[in-house]
């Protein structure tokens, strides 16, 4: 079929067909318009027209034919049509219908056609004009991606994280390229990247401070370098979770955690997607908290900041997912990590008492969602929150 | 010590061997562990250990670890 873009005011098509007797007996049993002026010989020697004349409704059903296969074609609807008819049309004649475009509207798709049908003897036998409105199939750019055999590549930010960590290597599981962020700790980062390596995937390590926007471009930088794109981030960075009663709070403890999980997030996101817009796809998956659903007490600068990121993801979603880029957010419960390490053993056991499933998340459950939501599974996936918890908030 | 005394006061109570009382022992894996068995728990563990246990954690000894680790801040 042809895109209404492509149509041009002058573009024509053509199509030939010969009336044989049986059209007019196949039209007769369609419509039941058995008229004798049609059917009967005899009868239509009685008239002016002294043979019998094929219906006209039948010659102009080919410029159905030409509008609905040559112009435009599939998806074309024929929501108009004068008529003219304006001589008999016999068994035997050779029809050519013609069809021109005469105007268009590009507000409302629809082209204007001049139809046209001669006999073999180049009389126009019907004419009339023809309007069309252009429907085009609903398949969005970002739905005809190129299916790549190369291996995409995850940036993980925090790769050395527990959830960094364990991210890292499930992407390398499931078949991604990885580019290993992290902070300080170069012997961790470097020993990811053999564990990578070891699932046959290709690792580089970068070091970043994620609140200096100079280094977070250098990062995406060498990324691209490295692998020529960057399909997926992850963000998985964190930084400790005080508890502090809101009295004792200060201006500076909301900061600290602002500027960990939304300015440093919106400045990672900010720089990798001119990439992924490149490339008509990407996948980002930030980290929230059961906290922001299911609050406890003396965490409410990072429940504030969590709460923020759930903003920050739905609204950045919504915006980008027109661009290909699916921004969804996983949030898991207490995980074991090095994180939660100062949280009391009480708390742990009685938090995994507390869920169905008995137990507290592990940094590998998250990874496996992470790795989900990286994947092509979850290309219909946008704004979407995916809750790790064990069964123990059910919202 | 107060591992064992613990496993003992649970064997009495839901009436099981003192064997079959694991680390991991819950509500969940002990079948006679109900709400009027729990209730006895907590008063035989108070009496056993000569404490008194307050009402906010009274729901949450649920298993073993955490009857432990509760019992053994109590003594602390």
């Amino acid at each position: 079929m042809k895109k209404y873009a492509e149509i041009n005011v002058g573009d024509k098509e053509t199509l030939i067909h010969t009336i044989i007797k049986s059209d007019i007996e196949k039209f007769v049993q369609l419509t039941g318009d058995d008229n004798r002026l049609h059917v009967d010989e005899k009868f239509a020697s009685t008239t002016q027209f002294k043979k019998p004349v094929v219906h006209g409704m039948l010659g102009a059903s080919f410029i159905s034919t030409i509008i609905g296969t040559k112009l435009p074609g599939d998806g074309a609807l024929w929501f108009s049509q004068s008529l003219e008819f304006l001589l008999p049309v016999r068994i035997g004649d050779v029809l050519t219908v013609r069809a021109e475009v005469l105007k268009k509207n590009d507000k409302e798709q629809i082209i204007e056609l001049k139809t046209e049908i001669h006999n073999q003897n180049r009389q126009i036998v019907t004419k009339g004009i023809a309007k069309v409105k252009v429907i085009e199939t609903e398949v969005a750019p970002i739905e005809v991606e190129k299916k790549e055999d190369t291996p995409k590549t995850a940036l993980v930010i925090g790769g050395t994280g527990g959830i960094g960590k364990a991210t890292c290597i499930q992407l390398a599981k499931d078949g991604f390229n990885v580019i290993i962020h992290y902070n300080k700790n170069k012997t961790l980062a470097e020993e990811i990247k053999a564990e990578v390596e070891k699932h046959k995937q290709k690792a580089i390590i970068v070091s970043a401070d994620i609140l200096n926007d100079a280094d977070i471009k250098e990062m995406i930088s060498k990324g691209i370098r490295a692998f020529d794109k960057i399909d997926v981030l992850a963000n998985c960075a964190a930084t400790g979770i005080p508890n502090i009663k809101f009295q004792d709070l200060v201006w500076t403890d909301f900061l600290q955690q602002m500027e960990v999980n939304i300015k440093s997030t919106f400045t990672i996101i900010q720089a990798v997607v001119p990439e992924m817009i490149k490339n008509g796809y990407g996948k980002i998956i930030n980290i929230g908290s059961l906290s922001a659903e299911k609050p406890n007490a003396d965490w409410s600068h990072y429940i504030t900041a969590k709460s923020a990121l759930i903003g920050l993801t739905k609204s950045l979603a919504f915006e980008l997912a027109p661009k290909g880029i699916r921004i969804n957010m996983v949030t898991p419960s207490l995980v074991n990590t090095e994180l939660t390490a100062d949280i009391p053993v009480k708390i742990k056991l009685l938090t995994a008492a507390q869920t169905p499933l008995r137990r507290l998340a592990l940094a590998a459950d998250v990874a496996g969602v992470i790795s989900f939501l990286a994947s092509e599974k979850s290309d219909f996936l946008a704004g979407e929150n995916i809750r790790i918890n064990g069964g123990q908030a059910m919202i | 010590m107060e591992n064992k005394k613990i496993k003992q006061v649970m064997s009495a109570v839901f009436e099981i061997p003192v064997e079959s009382i694991s680390d991991d022992a819950s509500s969940d894996n002990i079948e006679n562990w109900d709400s009027l068995r729990h209730l006895n728990l907590i008063l035989a563990l108070e009496e056993e250990f000569g404490v008194s246990i307050p009402d906010e954690e009274v729901g949450n000894l649920v298993n073993f670890k955490l009857i432990e680790l509760v019992i053994n801040d109590i003594l602390k």
